[in-house]
């Protein structure tokens, strides 16, 4: 179940789980087909990421999967060489990597377009 | 810490600076349940400073509201007391700590965008967690190092030597302060706390966010900020001074009972955030 980006999320993917703004408050429902609609309501919530369904999810949604990993860089490593020892904080770099070259990839994007 | 080392700090940051009266007026409205948008709007409205923030925040792409909002009363009621106190607090700080040279300056921006990464990584963990008190959690990120800003300000000579000794021996911040000042950021951090009256979560939050069980009530807000800072320095998001990530207190981390499966979506809605915030607060 990938969590995506609002900005990675295109119309036609599933939610996985369902948003909400509060804890008490729900926005959408797991299991429904996003419109763009939808993508505005959550833009003006403030939303920040989503988690979409893997499979079924529209052409939109294997695009946005498949991405090449990202391995730690040799500077992230040396930041984390002391406590590596720690399984969560190799999850926490690992992830940190793929995110870190996530939002490069799209800062390129946009320079690209713009 | 030794006792003779704090006495020692604390008379030499006896100057330190206050928070402007209308932050204090505000934050005693903020905890008085019978105020109303009305009386808030009006002390607001009396400084032009933060009127202009504040509209500027609520038309911000961080609130998207569909409609402009010209007013301060609008203003008050869409977007709520607790936040409107909280970007008081937060814009007030910075402008308490004017910088002297360029260096300085440049130190402070970096640990500025460290303390606004740690805030949107508390805010974004606390979403996740259901936590009912978002702002609070915004606050306390963005207030965890300010002990590192009065050190820059007050004990530039004990700063720079701190920071010497990251360079060269390459380790935690902590460690070099303990070393040279016999206390770190974070004990400094509450005394400030203490002078400007923040509520008991706020300075416990700030005092230990290295060993959050030690904050017994505030566990569970210390822990995020604990996490938050991690992840902050993780993503590169400023600096807080030197190039290490402390680690995981391993108590917290069973606290907030987090999956690691969660950290990518969490990291990506702070990297969504910082870099949408960051253009208005900056």
């Amino acid at each position: 179940m990938p969590i995506l980006n609002l900005d990675e999320v295109k119309p036609g993917m599933t939610l996985a789980r369902a948003v909400y703004t509060h804890p008490e408050r729900l926005l959408l429902e797991a299991g429904r087909r996003l419109t763009e609609k939808h993508l505005r309501i959550f833009k003006s919530w403030g939303v920040a990421a989503v988690a979409v369904k893997e499979s079924a999810a529209g052409e939109g949604a294997s695009q946005a999967v498949v991405s090449p990993p990202d391995p730690p860089d040799d500077a992230l490593r040396e930041k984390f060489s002391d406590v590596l020892g720690d399984p969560v904080m190799r999850a926490i770099m690992e992830a940190a990597a793929r995110q870190s070259a996530g939002r490069e990839r799209r800062r390129k994007a946009r320079h690209g377009r713009g | 810490m030794a006792g003779a080392d704090l006495k020692r700090v604390i008379s030499r940051v006896e100057d330190l600076p206050t928070l402007p009266r209308t932050v204090l007026r505000i934050t005693e409205l903020v905890n008085d349940p019978r105020a109303a948008a009305k009386d808030l709007s009006i002390i607001i409205s009396d400084d032009q400073v933060l009127t202009a923030r504040l509209l500027k925040l609520v038309n911000s792409s961080f609130y998207a509201f569909p409609r402009r909002v010209s007013t301060v009363t609008q203003a008050t009621v869409l977007v709520g007391f607790d936040a409107i106190r909280n970007l008081l607090i937060t814009t007030s700080v910075l402008d308490l700590f004017p910088a002297r040279s360029a260096k300085v300056r440049r130190e402070q921006e970096l640990l500025w965008d460290h303390s606004l990464g740690c805030a949107i990584g508390a805010k974004t963990i606390g979403a996740f967690l259901r936590h009912e008190k978002l702002e609070e959690l915004f606050v306390a990120g963005l207030l965890h190092d300010i002990g590192k800003l009065v050190e820059m300000m007050f004990l530039p000579a004990e700063f720079n030597r701190v920071a010497e000794r990251v360079r060269d021996n390459g380790g935690l911040i902590s460690a070099a302060e303990q070393e040279v000042l016999g206390c770190t950021h974070a004990e400094i951090g509450r005394i400030l706390a203490e002078r400007w009256n923040l509520p008991l979560k706020l300075a416990d939050t700030i005092a230990l966010h290295h060993r959050p069980l030690e904050a017994g009530p505030f566990a569970l807000e210390a822990s995020v900020v604990h996490l938050a800072d991690i992840f902050a320095r993780a993503l590169d998001l400023g600096s807080g001074g030197d190039r290490k990530v402390p680690p995981l207190d391993q108590t917290a981390w069973g606290l907030l009972k987090l999956k690691t499966s969660a950290i990518d979506g969490i990291m990506a809605g702070m990297l969504t955030e910082f870099d949408d915030i960051r253009s208005f607060l900056g």
